[in-house]
C-alpha cells in the first residue's frame, strides 16, 4: 500500500521550474532516497509533500487524503530541516514536547512526559534533556531533531541533508544509526542528499532526480547497474562510468569492469587496446587514466584495478584491456537514453 | 576560552569600570545633591558646589509636591507613555514581520521609505500636525499626544524590528509550521521570544521619546492639568526669569532613576537576547 503518492506534480517559480513532472509512489515502512545535484529541486519536492509549498500542478496524497490546498500541521508528516531548525530559546526537553502540545492535545501531561522521555531515550539523549540547543555538538542536535521528529509517531518522516552538516567520521556513524531508527520503528522515510554513498547505503529504493525531473528510480542496485540514461550513469559512481562515441551510439562501462584482458573471461567480451598516461595508487585500487584505440585521445577512459589484480602497469605503454559484454551498456548519442532498453 | 585574569588585570578592570560609572552617574549626583541645597548656599559663588555648606533643606522638594501639579503630570506621562508603547507595538510589529518576510527586494525598499519618515524633524512638521489636531478637536487633550508621537516611533520601530525578524531563520518558523502550529501560532511562540531584545529595544526607546518630547507637548497642550512632565516641570518651575533650580533639579532626579532601574531590569534580558545561539554553532 503507497503512504504518500505524488502525481504529475510540478512547481514553478517565476520563470525557474524547479519541480517538472514528477510522479512517485512511496509504499509503507520504505527508505525512499531522493538523490540528485544541488538545484535540482529535491527540497522544493520534499517542501510540496511538507506542505510548505503548494504545487502549481499535480496532487500530493498521503495515506489516502488529498493534501492539495492542506497546511503542514494537517499533514501527519514530520521533518528534520538541514540546519536542524532546532528552538533556540526552549531546552531540549521543551523542543521535543514542542509539537506533542500542538499535534496531540489529547495527551495528558503525564503521558506527555512519558513520550518525551521515550523519544529521547530512542537516540540516547536522556541525558540532555535540560540543555539549550547551543549547548550540544553537532550530532547532539541531529539527534534532538529526529527525536522531535519521531515524538508524534508521524505517518512520513521527511529529511532534508540531515547529515551534511556532520564531519566525514560522525557521519558514517549518524547514518548507521539513523538507518537503524527506521528499521526498528517501520517508518515511512523520505531522505533528501546529494551524496550517492548515502543515498547508496540508506535507500531501499532511489530517486535520481535532475533539472526537476525523475530520471530513475530503482534500487540501489538496479540504479547503479542498470542506469536508464546516460546522465544517471555518470552521476552514480566514482570515478564515473566511462563513455565512449561510436557513430551510432555510446558506449559505456564502469571503470572496475575495465580489466587487463587475461583477467576478463575471453570468449564473451569485447577488446581494446588501452594507452595509460597516468597512474594514481589509491591504497586498496589503482586509477588508471588513458585512452582507447579507436576513440580520438579526449575522450578519456579509466581503468579501476582493485590490489587483486596486480599485473605492472607503466605510464606511457599499452596493454590489451577488455570488458565483458554483460557490463557494457549503450546509450543513444542524442537522447542519452539506454538502447536495448534498460535491460542487458 | 580566556585564561582567568590576574589579580593586576582585575583591578585595572575595576578601576576603568568605578570610572566610568562615576561618569556616568556623576550628573544624577550633581543633581541629588543641589535638589536638598539651601539657596544662599547654592547662589553663593564661593561655596563648593559639591557639598552642603549649610544645612540641607526639604523646602523645595516640598515645594515641588505641594505648589505643582507634579504627580499629576507623572500620571499624564505614564498614560501617553504606556499608550504609545502599546500603539506602536501593535502597528510596528506586524508591519515589521510582513516586510521582513517579503521576498524580493519590495520588502526592503519598503523598510527603507518607512524609515526616511522617521528622518523628517518633528519641528518641520509641528505646524501642520498642529492644525491636524484642532480640526479633530483634540487641543489641550491627551490624545493629541497620543496619536502623534506613534508617527515618530512606528516607522523608526519598523525599521529597528525588521533587521530582528530578518536575523531569524525562516526554517525555525517552518519546523514550528510542521510541529502542529497555526501561522499566528509560530509567530508567537517561536518568532516573538526570539525577537524579543527587539521588542524590548523598541519599548525604551518609545517611552523614553514620550517622556522628553517638547514640541509637540508644548505646542498641542496648554491646560496645565493635561500637561506632561516634559513640558509642564519648565513651565511651573520657570517662572518669568526665575529659575527653581532646586525643585527643577529634584523633578528630573526623581523621574530619572526609577526609569533608569527599570532600563536596567532589560538590560540582562537584552545582552542575554543578543547572545543567544540561533540555529547552528
Ligand atoms: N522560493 C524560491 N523562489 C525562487 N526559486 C526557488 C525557490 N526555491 C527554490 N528555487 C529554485 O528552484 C531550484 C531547485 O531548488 P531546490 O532548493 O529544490 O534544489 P535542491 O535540489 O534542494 O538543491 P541543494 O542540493 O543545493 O539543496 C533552484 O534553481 C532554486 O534556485
Ligand atoms: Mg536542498
Amino acid at each position: 500500500m503507497s503512504v504518500v503518492e505524488i502525481k504529475d506534480v510540478a512547481k514553478q517559480f517565476g520563470d525557474v521550474r524547479a519541480v517538472d513532472g514528477v510522479s512517485l509512489q512511496i509504499s509503507t515502512g520504505e527508505f525512499l532516497v531522493i538523490l540528485g545535484p544541488s538545484g535540482c529541486g529535491k527540497t522544493t519536492l520534499m517542501r510540496l509533500v511538507a506542505g510548505l509549498e503548494q504545487p502549481s500542478h499535480g496532487e500530493i496524497w498521503i495515506g489516502d487524503r488529498n493534501m492539495n490546498g492542506l497546511p503542514p500541521r494537517m499533514r501527519q508528516i514530520a521533518m528534520v530541516f538541514q540546519s536542524y531548525a532546532l528552538y533556540p530559546h526552549m531546552s531540549v526537553y521543551q523542543n521535543i514536547a514542542f509539537p506533542l502540545k500542538a499535534k496531540r492535545q489529547e495527551l495528558s501531561k503525564v503521558e506527555r512526559d512519558e513520550k518525551v522521555h521515550q523519544a529521547a531515550a530512542m537516540v540516547s539523549i536522556g541525558h540532555l534533556l535540560s540543555r539549550k540547543p547551543r549547548q550540544l555538538s553537532g550530532g547532539e542536535r541531529q539527534r534532538v531533531a529526529i527525536a522531535r521528529a519521531l515524538v508524534t509517531e508521524p505517518m512520513v518522516l521527511l529529511l532534508d541533508e540531515p547529515l551534511s552538516n556532520l564531519d566525514a567520521k560522525l557521519r558514517a556513524a549518524a547514518r548507521d544509526e539513523l538507518k537503524e531508527f527506521q528499521r526498528r520503528l517501520g517508518i515511512t522515510t523520505i531522505f533528501v542528499t546529494h551524496d550517492q554513498v548515502e543515498a547508496m547505503g540508506l535507500g531501499d529504493r532511489i530517486v535520481v532526480m535532475e533539472s526537476g525531473k525523475v530520471q530513475q528510480i530503482g534500487t540501489p542496485q538496479a540504479i547503479y547497474d542498470d542506469p536508464d540514461n546516460t546522465f544517471v550513469a555518470t552521476f552514480l559512481g566514482s570515478p564515473s562510468m566511462n563513455l565512449l562515441p561510436t557513430d551510432h551510439y555510446e558506449l559505456g562501462f564502469r571503470p572496475e569492469h575495465f580489466l587487463p584482458a587475461t583477467r576478463v573471461d575471453g570468449s564473451d567480451s569485447i577488446k581494446f587496446t588501452f594507452h595509460v598516461k597516468r597512474v594514481e595508487y589509491l591504497g586498496s585500487d589503482r586509477l588508471l587514466y588513458g585512452f582507447v584505440d579507436g576513440f580520438p585521445e579526449t575522450s578519456l577512459t579509466l581503468a579501476k584495478l582493485p590490489i587483486s589484480v596486480d599485473d605492472p602497469v607503466e605510464v606511457g605503454s599499452s596493454y590489451e584491456f577488455a570488458v565483458r559484454n554483460l557490463a557494457i551498456k549503450r546509450f543513444d548519442k542524442e537522447s542519452g537514453l539506454r538502447w536495448d532498453g534498460g535491460k542487458s | 576560552m580566556q585564561t582567568a585574569p590576574s589579580s593586576n588585570r582585575r583591578i585595572g578592570l575595576w578601576a576603568a569600570i568605578s570610572f566610568f560609572v562615576f561618569f556616568a552617574a556623576s550628573p544624577f549626583l550633581c543633581m541629588a545633591i543641589m535638589a536638598f541645597k539651601d539657596s544662599a548656599d547654592l547662589y553663593r559663588k564661593a561655596n563648593n558646589p559639591f557639598f552642603y555648606n549649610l544645612s540641607p533643606t526639604l523646602e523645595h522638594v516640598e515645594l515641588l509636591f505641594n505648589d505643582t501639579p507634579y504627580l499629576l503630570f507623572i500620571q499624564n506621562s505614564l498614560l501617553v507613555g504606556i499608550a504609545v508603547v502599546i500603539i506602536t507595538l501593535t502597528l510596528a510589529v506586524p508591519a515589521a514581520y510582513a516586510l521582513a518576510r517579503l521576498t524580493g527586494r519590495w520588502g526592503e525598499r519598503a523598510g527603507i521609505l518607512i524609515f526616511l519618515v522617521y528622518l523628517v524633524p518633528p519641528t518641520l512638521l509641528f505646524i501642520p500636525m498642529f492644525r491636524i489636531i484642532v480640526a479633530l478637536g483634540l487641543r489641550n487633550n491627551l490624545l493629541s499626544l497620543i496619536i502623534t508621537y506613534p508617527t515618530i516611533t512606528v516607522p523608526f520601530c519598523t525599521w529597528l524590528l525588521m533587521g530582528f525578524f530578518k536575523a531569524i531563520p525562516r526554517e525555525l518558523e517552518e519546523a514550528a509550521l510542521v510541529d502542529g502550529q497555526h501561522r499566528i501560532g509560530a509567530f508567537l511562540r517561536v518568532i516573538m521570544p526570539l525577537s524579543l531584545p527587539g521588542v524590548i529595544s523598541v519599548i525604551v526607546f518609545t517611552f523614553t521619546l514620550t517622556l522628553h518630547e517638547f514640541i509637540y507637548a508644548m505646542t498641542f497642550i496648554s491646560s496645565s492639568a493635561q500637561r506632561t512632565i516634559s513640558v509642564g516641570i519648565p513651565t511651573e518651575l520657570v517662572r518669568g526669569d526665575v529659575f527653581f533650580w532646586q525643585s527643577l533639579l529634584a523633578a528630573a532626579v526623581i523621574i530619572a532613576i526609577p526609569v533608569g532601574l527599570i532600563y536596567n531590569l532589560f538590560l540582562n534580558r537584552l545582552v542575554q537576547g543578543f547572545t543567544m545561539g540561533a540555529v547552528k554553532g
